[in-house]
């Protein structure tokens, strides 16, 4: 961290002490280059982001944490982060995050019909139905799994 | 920024319903419904309700130990401020907004103003609504009118109704009769002044016109005046000039020494000076304010304003200025209360960078701490790269027993969900 040096002052001193304040202003920004343009210069800008992979609408999208059973049909184990995305429309087979009876839970979303049930991977749960009215929403679609290996 | 035409346009504001307890709710499916309050910081007073618990008929601002019984009685589930939560999910609310509205700008952390159409107000203003509900999950009105005062009173009657509410003539009838004491922007003094000259009603204001209001009550009375004709007087752009950014908190206790209030002090300070970095913005003034009690044991409020030449958001840099202005301020026979810092004139950086010619050297110099400082402090938490002078045991730092998970910004916060 260069700013943090104490500034050495120019010799010899003839400049008036006056002028010594005004702040240096860089004559360029990036260098200049001379000599043959490397290959693909315009490319380096391009590093891959993780966040980019997983998250479409950042300002729709919040992670979240399971706990519980295993979905190993889909892959989920307890202490995944799960990326979920709330502008996404869930379509049927969709894993999706819903509040059921006050609590936030993984099913995954069937469309039978007019029907729209709340499908469980375990067989001790019920499918539940989502009505309107009903104790049971939407809260938004899980679009990414996000594990670290120990 | 997309130009609009003002002679068809009109302006909007978004207002989140009950802000802090929605929030707190947009995980806990199990709060829908039932009865929720969020506390200020340090579990003072009541900041925000749920309608279960305004319909309980709790004000706004009662102190939290007034009304433990109630809490008990009532079953009502309480909250600290968690701002770090509020914070992010006010971010979300505004950015969805600048999806559909581009011009839109931020008045308050729940409340932006937009431009809208005048033939597709109604349309703009359900999908901004509904995209807010569905992207962020936190319910919103709409108020639509000429004007900012407008748009805000209407964004009332939207709250009471499907909660979108356009300027009609109709409503404008019902305007007319409207108390100025609803009216946005009108204080206490303001309307005592009026009353005495008769004018009472939004109807009494546009009765007399703009000349009586200047005379009797100057430029801002001329300008209540347009507002509420529903001519708008500032034009092009709704950003507001005035912005301010505070952090305030009352002791838990009566505290004395000045090491604590300087502790107290800096820790404001940091506050308001990481809030201005994360909006690329920088004060031309820092104030602060505390109560204390004196020597006589009476209540007494000493506030300063330190002007900031040239502008900056830097905490060492404020830091160091408020601590100059308030140390000889200090006496041991003191006992502070409170203490508050705020920032005002706080603009956007573009318009100091502009000013080459300042002395920088005391604040450009280390804008790159300030850079590294807010990475660390958002990789380990708020808190964790501080000011020598910010303790790390707040002795004067109140209680807060009831915060909820920091869910949406820390990774050891995020909020659980049951695999079935």
């Amino acid at each position: 961290m260069s700013s943090l040096k104490p500034r050495r002052r120019s010799t010899p001193r003839r400049v008036p002490q006056k002028s010594l304040k005004k702040p240096a202003i860089p004559l360029y920004v990036s260098a200049v280059a001379a000599g043959f343009p490397l290959p693909g210069d315009d490319a380096v800008e391009q590093t891959l982001s993780i966040d980019q992979y997983l998250v479409q609408n950042p300002v729709a999208t919040f992670f979240v944490r399971a706990s519980g059973h295993s979905m190993e049909g889909v892959h989920i184990t307890t202490g995944d982060i799960l990326v979920v995305d709330r502008s996404v429309s869930p379509k049927s087979g969709a894993i999706v995050v819903a509040a059921v009876f006050g609590e936030l839970v993984v099913k995954r979303l069937m469309k039978k019909g007019s029907k729209t049930l709340l499908v469980s991977e375990h067989a001790d749960y019920e499918p539940i139905t989502v009505e309107d009215g009903s104790d049971c929403v939407i809260w938004g679609v899980v679009t990414g799994v996000v594990r670290k290996l120990p | 920024m997309k130009k609009v035409n003002l002679q068809t346009s009109y302006i909007g504001l978004v207002d989140c319903n009950n802000f802090f307890v929605s929030c707190e709710r947009l995980f806990r499916p199990d709060l829908s419904h039932k009865p929720v309050l969020v506390l200020s910081a340090n579990d003072g007073c009541v900041i925000s309700r749920s309608k279960e618990v305004k319909d309980l008929g709790i004000p706004m601002g009662v102190p939290h130990f007034e009304i433990r019984d109630r809490i008990k009685a009532d079953g009502i589930t309480v909250f600290s401020s968690n701002f770090a939560l509020y914070r992010d999910i006010s971010k979300r609310v505004m950015q969805t907004v600048r999806s559909i509205a581009s011009d839109s700008e931020v008045y308050s952390i729940d409340e932006a103003f937009f431009h809208v159409p005048q033939n597709d107000a109604e349309a703009v203003a359900r999908t901004i609504k509904q995209r807010i509900e569905q992207w962020v999950g936190i319910p919103v009105s709409i108020g639509v009118g000429e004007t900012k005062t407008i748009a805000k009173h209407m964004g009332t009657s939207a709250k009471k109704h499907t909660g979108v509410a356009i300027i009609s003539p109709e409503a404008r009838n019902t305007l007319y009769d409207v108390s100025l004491r609803e009216i946005w922007g009108v204080g206490r003094k303001t309307y005592e002044k009026l009353e005495r000259c008769g004018v009472r009603t939004v109807g009494d204001v546009l009765r007399t016109g703009a000349v009586y209001m200047r005379t009797h009550l100057g430029i801002l009375g001329e300008q209540l005046y347009f507002e509420l004709a529903g001519i708008t007087t500032r034009t092009k752009k709704i950003r507001t000039h005035h912005q301010s950014i505070m952090s305030s908190a009352s002791f838990g206790k009566k505290v004395k020494g000045a090491i604590t209030i300087e502790d107290a002090l800096s820790y404001h300070v940091a506050q308001v000076a990481e809030k201005a970095r994360q909006d690329e913005r920088v004060a031309r003034d820092v104030s602060f304010s505390i109560r204390y009690e004196d020597a006589d044991g009476a209540t007494r409020i000493y506030t300063e304003r330190v002007p900031l030449v040239p502008p900056s958001a830097n905490t060492a840099y404020l830091t160091k200025a408020v601590l100059k202005a308030a140390r000889p301020f200090f006496r041991s026979s003191f006992s502070y209360k409170k203490v508050g810092v705020v920032l005002s004139n706080v603009v956007t950086q573009e318009v100091v960078t502009g000013s080459l010619f300042f002395d920088t050297e005391s604040v450009c110099s280390s804008d790159e701490l300030m850079k590294v400082f807010d990475a660390i402090n958002m990789k380990h938490g708020r808190g964790s790269v501080r000011m020598a002078t910010v303790q790390k045991t707040h002795a004067w730092k109140g209680r807060s027993g009831f915060v909820s998970d920091a869910y949406t910004t820390s990774w050891t916060g995020l909020p659980l969900v049951a695999i079935e």
